[in-house]
């Protein structure tokens, strides 16, 4: 609080021409060393610049194009991927704010430094021990995951804070679709094209009751306020501008396995939610399959 | 489940390369609860009607039920708390870890941060000013001559005010409202017009003074002991700490009045100025080109029309006063009093078995409104010139109690006047 306090004060004094805001393409940890060298083990520097500097400059002159001048105009990305995502009309917008939010999420949960091996820590571990039977299942079910979409996307490792069921899970987004909670409008996690009214209940409107009818979540359930109930904790990008470059086109798996690699088990840990209750999320579940 | 029905649809190859690149085969299958033989219609079709009867078979089995996932937002009803609270906490931790995603704004006007983060007089800048429409004053015909020496120019009918004008000013105006807190004097901010009373408030939290956004009330000091006469009062050390066992003292004291007024709306509240003026007491205004710059002592040229404006003149106000109050508590803490104190307060009586020899210094400082009791403060470490001397102060106070009328001596305090 402190600190944020000093950081508005002087933010008086860094705003030369208060103006109105404009979106800049954010930079990661070592971005110099990065556009020089790429990132070690997973992305060359041409790769690189492809996936990040371009792509990212790309979604970001999108956005501006988008919002300036409109009453959105000074709105963070992730607020405007929740509030574009109920809107039709705004699809566009949308679809741009949330690969911006998506592929930064993206760069900034890789482990960038060449030298040095992420592991996760002993609760994480402790987590996906419980959720996923192990390490070695969550890689096989993550990757495979990946593998199996067809067409550009991303796979998401999110917590649910689910006490009694398992707090992680695997989640699909296709194309531009978004993890968060708020945004569930446009979440995309099935691919509409392999699915029928049968298979798929979103699609199937017809009846209160019966074979056909949505299944009835009672009691109804109240969502969790501020979009709490899904964290997304890690996420692998499959769009073919990451990795076409480098890997070829049949080169995704190489990719997907090479990115497993590469991850920040540390960022992952602290995008995690701590329950302020003690004890939550600790009870063991009572079925494992 | 979701391999299965994902794979599923995918195609066949996808099987057999989730079977060759797994290191044993078997492991991640056995998961799956279909065998390779069915065929990947029968398992689209079945997945869904699967799924319910899994759903039911294990409500059936175990003792607390299996909570069913709601589609929208793959939570579950169980998933958290109703605990309010614990969803605010969470939410804050996620905003602050991933809230900021994505791109990088750049620094931009924010109009909560003008009352929650005011700026510094340090941060008074031609720009800053500029962006909160300070320069802007009115029609030419509405002018008040006397504003000339403040006036730069004549733009679309209007008359515009100098910015170097205006912020030469504000920083004087803030010196001083830093003097009169350093010195513990009583501030008092005032704004009546609508939507000032939030900067108002701001203000004088920040420098630890009173505010008014609601009409004053004609008299209140120059009949003070009507209007004011039954307001709380309390006596407080040089630390700002209260000191019980003065109330029957205080109760015949006379009212007290602030140091220095702040005043965002002159135009409106020449009652109040004037007031100020007949009781020596000084003022600082914002005036606007129609606005006369003689009603107050130190007058700010700037657009008291503007809010935005008026935000930033009380924020950088109430942060000087804040300065001012940092100061006065430092030197009180390594023992300096920055102010006199009270003349003619007796100490208590606990007090004066105490320490029967020391002086009684008190100190009368305004504050909520309240009297300062200096707590037997060396007198070689008082800062201020001309304090009393001992028998001096004891004849004077003699004089005071004995005599009948002290109450209403002039009218005026009995604070010392310098």
């Amino acid at each position: 609080m402190q600190a944020e306090a000093r950081a508005v004060a002087g933010a008086w004094r860094r705003m030369r021409t208060p103006c109105r805001a404009r979106h800049w393409v954010p930079t990661l940890e070592r971005h110099a060393e990065l556009e020089q060298h790429g990132i070690p083990g997973l992305l060359d520097a041409a790769a690189f610049k492809t996936a990040y500097t371009d792509y990212q400059q790309l979604m970001v002159d999108e956005l501006n194009a988008f919002t300036v001048g409109k009453p959105d105009q000074q709105q963070e990305t992730k607020a405007l991927v929740i509030e574009f995502a109920r809107d039709p009309t705004k699809a566009h917008g949308f679809n741009v704010a949330s690969m911006a939010w998506n592929n930064h999420f993206f760069f900034r949960g890789l482990n960038t430094r060449p030298n040095v091996q992420s592991r996760p820590s002993t609760d994480l571990q402790h987590q996906i021990n419980k959720d996923f039977s192990s390490t070695d299942t969550l890689r096989q079910t993550l990757l495979d995951t990946a593998d199996a979409m067809f067409g550009p996307g991303f796979v998401w490792l999110v917590q649910t804070n689910d006490s009694e069921f398992g707090n992680l899970r695997i989640l699909p987004t296709y194309l531009a679709g978004s993890p968060l909670s708020g945004a569930h409008y446009r979440r995309q996690s099935h691919n509409l094209n392999t699915h029928n009214p049968d298979s798929y209940h979103a699609l199937n409107k017809v009846g209160s009751f019966g074979p056909t009818a949505r299944p009835n979540h009672a009691p109804a359930a109240r969502q969790p306020l501020g979009g709490v109930d899904v964290v997304p904790l890690l996420c692998v990008d499959t769009w073919e501008h990451v990795w076409l470059q480098q890997y070829g086109i049949r080169g995704k798996r190489a990719f997907l396995e090479k990115w497993w690699d590469r991850i920040d088990w540390d960022m992952v840990a602290q995008n995690m939610t701590r329950s302020p209750r003690p004890g939550q999320g600790t009870r063991q579940p009572q079925f494992l399959y | 489940m979701i391999i299965r029905s994902l794979v599923a649809r995918s195609g066949p190859r996808t099987l057999g390369l989730a079977r060759s690149s797994s290191r044993s085969s078997s492991r991640p299958l056995r998961r799956f609860l279909f065998t390779e033989t069915d065929s990947i219609e029968a398992a689209t079709e079945n997945s869904l009607k699967q799924t319910q009867s899994l759903e039911a078979q294990l409500n059936a089995q175990l003792q607390q039920p299996v909570p069913s996932i709601n589609p929208a937002t793959h939570g579950t009803s169980a998933a958290l708390s109703d605990n309010v609270a614990e969803q605010y906490y969470m939410y804050k931790q996620q905003s602050k870890q991933t809230g900021k995603l994505g791109t990088d704004l750049s620094p931009h006007y924010q109009p909560h941060t003008l009352l929650n983060h005011p700026p510094s007089p340090a941060d008074v800048t031609l720009e800053l000013l500029l962006a909160s429409q300070a320069h802007q004053g009115h029609v030419t015909s509405l002018w008040n001559p006397a504003n000339a020496r403040y006036i730069h120019g004549i733009r679309q009918g209007i008359h515009i005010i100098s910015l170097e004008v205006t912020a030469a000013h504000l920083r004087r105006a803030a010196k001083v409202v830093q003097e009169v807190a350093r010195r513990a004097g009583m501030i008092l901010f005032v704004g009546t017009r609508d939507g000032q009373d939030r900067a108002v408030a701001r203000a004088a939290e920040l420098a630890k003074g009173y505010h008014l956004f609601e009409r004053w009330i004609p008299g209140s000091i120059t009949n003070g002991q009507q209007i004011l006469g039954r307001c709380q009062t309390k006596v407080v050390n040089e630390l700002d700490q209260d000191i019980p066992g003065f109330e029957e003292q205080l109760y015949d004291r006379p009212v007290l009045r602030p140091d220095l007024v702040v005043c965002l709306n002159p135009l409106e509240n020449y009652v109040l100025l004037h007031e100020c003026a007949l009781n020596n007491i000084p003022t600082i205004g914002v005036i606007d080109t129609n606005a006369n710059p003689t009603w107050v002592t130190y007058p700010i040229p700037a657009n008291d029309d503007s809010l935005r404006c008026i935000q930033v003149i009380a924020g950088v106000l109430g942060r000087a006063g804040e300065a001012g109050q940092k100061l006065r508590l430092a030197a009180a803490a390594n023992g300096e009093i920055t102010y006199r104190p009270a003349q003619d307060l007796r100490p208590s009586q606990s007090e004066r078995s105490e320490a029967p020899d020391a002086s009684a210094e008190s100190a009368e400082n305004t504050e909520s409104p309240s009297s300062r009791m200096g707590k037997n403060v060396p007198r070689a470490q008082v800062d201020e010139a001309g304090l009393v001397d001992t028998d001096e102060m004891e004849t004077k106070l003699d004089e005071v109690t004995n005599h009948e009328s002290h109450r209403t001596r002039e009218g005026r305090s009995i604070k010392a006047t310098s």
